[in-house]
């Protein structure tokens, strides 16, 4: 099961391979990067208003204290999450009572790397098919 | 019934059907929280309490097996660990925790663990996308009733951030003896790590191989959707089943004396100990297994050693008398059950020489 056989049965392998096992470490290890350093220049709060867990408690145990986290803390957590992950952008299901707004940014985020993967592949007739889709979507729901 | 058949090369006529139960069990769990509530650990006992209420009525119609962890007995839980319907974390955890369960108890929903929600389905065998639709399908019904904390470019929130997005785990027991016993597991593992998947022991993270059970999951669950996940773990199972069917053949072809020398012991101890500890029962039962898989054990059926590995574990043996005992006596009512439930069993049938098998392990290259 090497990566040539991997990448000729179709599967797909990422360019820097990296220890899963260690994923938690090499996350832990950045959030105790970021510890040293100082507070990002905006000095957003402290702590989390949703929660009231701290900036230090975070980057000290690695775990988001609540939902609102996620954005109070945008700045520190959003660089270390996509380094253990496969990317920036949320591509799978959506709850169903998410707006229509949420839902079209997804399926547009969806479309747009479908059609970057069209485009790689030189399917040429994919590819226009999918902007036709995000043209029309991007119309109709006015998402970014 | 007639001896195992045996070609020309020393193996049993049937190896080509010896992949069939190489993998075990298929699972799907997805992580939720609920919108605007602290996630578990960061609760208060009451809200967490609130949490396991809204879950488990979320859950009733689906799922009306529920329990509270903390009303139930350590043995009963001790089961459900053992039956991967509960994790280790949620057996430690919180006294607010919960499960809810279908009669089956093939689909399940743990609640406070270390998210409020972890959904999960359970399948026999090689059965991965037949498990995430079941568990897409059990969300969907719970998100009816339950507003879940998500982000349009996160995803799902989940308390640990090596989890959003999908928040999806796949995962598959394989049963590997064949790479453990030709060496070539370790480098198998490593393989599979670099292709963006996780190899674990028997009961997941931080755990060995117990009989040669490996668990083999997904870990990025951002930047890709379900199906991709499902596609690519569905790919590299099926390499590693492959794999897995390579090896078997080619100890079968060097090594016979040393397959089956493992094979005939496992049987020995197993069919005749009189006191023996649940790790050791398990790596038997996995040669037993292998055994069956190579027809060593005409008439026998994998579910009598599917089933000896579930009973024979410490929390399922305290079941059958219903009463907690010390490892001392657990382990000699093991030994009386596998005795018992092995009389029937004849030992190996090996190829034999004569008839062109069963050769002397070819010295191995100096």
């Amino acid at each position: 099961l090497c990566e040539a056989c991997a990448a000729q049965k179709g599967i797909d392998v990422h360019a820097e391979p990296m220890d899963l096992s260690g994923m938690m470490e090499s996350m832990k290890a950045q959030l105790a990067q970021l510890k040293e350093s100082p507070p990002p220049r905006s000095s957003g709060p402290t702590a989390c208003p949703g929660c009231g867990l701290t900036r230090t408690e975070i980057l000290k145990k690695g775990r988001l204290g609540c939902d609102r986290c996620y954005e109070v803390f945008a700045a520190e957590m959003l660089p270390v999450v996509v380094s253990v992950q496969h990317g920036d952008q949320h591509l799978g299901k959506v709850p169903r009572r998410a707006s229509e707004r949420i839902k079209t940014s997804v399926e547009l985020a969806r479309l747009r790397r479908e059609l970057d993967q069209a485009v790689a592949g030189e399917n040429d007739e994919s590819a226009a098919r999918l902007r036709d889709q995000i043209r029309l979507l991007s119309g109709a729901g006015g998402a970014r | 019934m007639s001896p195992p058949k045996v070609s020309s090369r020393g193996r049993p006529a049937g190896t080509a059907s010896v992949c069939r139960d190489i993998t075990l069990s298929s699972r799907v769990r997805l992580a939720r929280n609920l919108h605007g509530i602290p996630f578990p650990d960061r609760a208060t006992s009451a809200v967490r309490a609130e949490v396991r209420k809204q879950g488990m009525d979320a859950a009733r119609t689906e799922l009306p097996l529920q329990e509270a962890l903390a009303d139930s007995t350590p043995l009963f839980r001790q089961q459900l660990f053992e039956d991967h319907l509960i994790s280790r974390n949620l057996l430690e955890g919180h006294p607010e925790s919960g499960v809810c369960m279908n009669a089956e108890h093939t689909r399940a929903v743990m609640i406070n663990e270390e998210d409020h929600l972890r959904i999960q389905v359970l399948r026999t065998g090689f059965q991965i996308r037949e498990a995430w639709e079941a568990v897409d399908q059990l969300d969907s019904i719970l998100e009816k009733k339950l507003e879940y904390a998500f982000s349009p470019e996160l995803g799902y929130l989940t308390a640990c951030p090596t989890n959003v997005g999908t928040a999806i785990r796949v995962s598959a027991m394989l049963h590997l003896p064949g790479l453990v016993l030709a060496e070539q597991v370790n480098q198998i593992i490593q393989a599979v790590n670099k292709l963006g998947l996780a190899v674990r022991g028997f009961y997941g993270e931080g755990t060995e191989a117990l009989g040669n059970v490996f668990q083999v999951s997904n870990q990025m669950t951002l930047g890709e959707t379900e199906n991709d996940i499902v596609e690519r773990l569905t790919k590299v199972l099926a390499q590693l089943i492959e794999h897995e069917k390579n090896a078997r053949a080619m100890l079968l072809e060097k090594q016979p004396k040393m397959v089956y020398n493992h094979i005939g012991r496992a049987y020995g101890i197993l069919a005749n100990a009189h006191s023996i500890s649940s790790k050791e029962t398990m790596n038997l039962l996995s040669l037993m297994r292998l055994g069956m898989d190579l027809e060593l054990f005409p008439g026998v059926e994998h579910s009598l050693v599917n089933e000896l590995f579930i009973i024979t574990q410490p929390g399922h043996l305290q079941k059958q008398i219903s009463e907690k005992l010390s490892a001392e006596e657990r382990d000699l009512l093991r030994a009386d059950m596998l005795r018992d439930r092995l009389q029937q069993v004849s030992r190996p049938r090996v190829p034999t020489p004569g008839a062109g098998g069963a050769p002397l392990d070819k010295p191995s290259p100096a």
